[in-house]
């Protein structure tokens, strides 16, 4: 098998993990309201981004419009543009490749793909990808079985697994660069302001916390002379 | 069927930002300072999603999220491995929620 495939695979593994409990859950949840088990499985397929498949089912359980629960999710999964952006500049250009890799782009794939220092291979992505992909749909399948057999105490206890894998990813950026800890703590800081302002709808929030913190970011960056800081 | 038909209309609105920039910027040159504002991105949105968002992680305990939390913290520091800290979390969480 090509060795950049099988590279994508194995820097999936963490993604893979991280990502079964969180569709297992997004799965528990969508079987304590019924949603039907297709339904469920329909969103994992064809959405493919947690945080606002977690939004989705928060919206519909509280009766709000799908009208309203695409705008959030537009707002929620924007930051996919930015991300789309800067992997344009890393990724091997085959353009028939590009709209299926577009698909698998989510916030762990691309912290996976972008911190590779090297050029990013077609055969790499589809890797990665597929792994996390699979991961999320199967994971979503078995969370919905899983429904009445789990004691409650491990459903409710996989509702962290999310947040630490969002931690374990920025951990160790944190050690290497003090900058990203700083940029992470804006962005966060300003998202809890804004929830308590409630100025912006909660979908804005995050994108504009978000734009601070990498704007901090870009205002800290100085260019070395001959190299990139 | 509803739900079925919100998804498809979810997938329309998240792929295409994920689409767009990949096929119309054509690896163009980004300028620098853009490049690093897109870079630290994915830090600035997890610590987004961190905070406050992980604090409801555990439905009902705040304390318990923020321990889970803590524990991944912890973990992460000492070790390199993303699924020994999610592990480590998800057991913590588990545990005090059983003696509690």
């Amino acid at each position: 098998m090509n060795s950049e495939i099988r590279s994508g695979f194995r820097a999936a593994v963490p993604i893979l993990v991280g990502y079964f409990p969180i569709a297992m859950t997004f799965g528990l949840i969508a079987k304590n309201m019924d949603t039907g088990w297709v339904q469920a499985c329909a969103m994992s397929v064809f959405v493919f981004a947690g945080a606002s498949q977690f939004m989705a089912l928060n919206l519909i359980g509280s009766g709000i419009g799908f009208g309203q629960i695409l705008m959030a999710t537009l707002l929620l999964n924007f930051r996919h543009f930015l991300m789309s952006a800067s992997l344009s500049s890393k990724i091997e250009r085959q353009a028939r490749f590009l709209p299926l890799i577009s698909f698998g782009i989510t916030d762990e794939t691309f912290a996976v793909a972008s911190t590779q220092n090297r050029e990013l291979k077609v055969p790499f992505m589809i890797g990665l990808e597929a792994t996390a992909y699979t991961s999320w749909v199967v994971g979503t399948v078995v969370g919905y079985g899983l429904g009445e057999i789990l004691p409650d105490a491990v459903q409710k206890s996989l509702g962290i697994s999310l947040y630490a894998l969002f931690i374990a990813i920025l951990i160790p950026e944190v050690k290497r660069s003090a900058r990203t800890g700083l940029i992470a703590l804006t962005a966060g800081l300003s998202h809890m302001v804004l929830g308590y302002v409630r100025v912006f709808a909660p979908g804005w929030n995050l994108i504009i916390a978000i734009l601070a913190g990498a704007s901090l970011g870009a205002a800290l960056y100085k260019r070395r002379p001959g190299g990139i800081s | 069927m509803k739900i079925i038909l919100l998804s498809l209309g979810m997938m329309v609105v998240t792929y295409v930002p994920r689409l767009l920039p990949l096929v119309a910027l054509g690896g163009r040159r980004i300028p620098e300072k853009l490049k690093s504002f897109l870079s630290y991105i994915p830090y600035a949105a997890m610590g987004a999603l961190i905070i406050p968002g992980g604090m409801g992680a555990i439905e009902g305990s705040q304390t318990l999220s923020l321990i889970g939390m803590g524990a991944a913290l912890v973990a992460s520091w000492f070790s390199r491995s993303i699924i020994l800290t999610v592990a480590v979390s998800i057991a913590s969480v588990y545990l005090l929620y059983v003696i509690l």
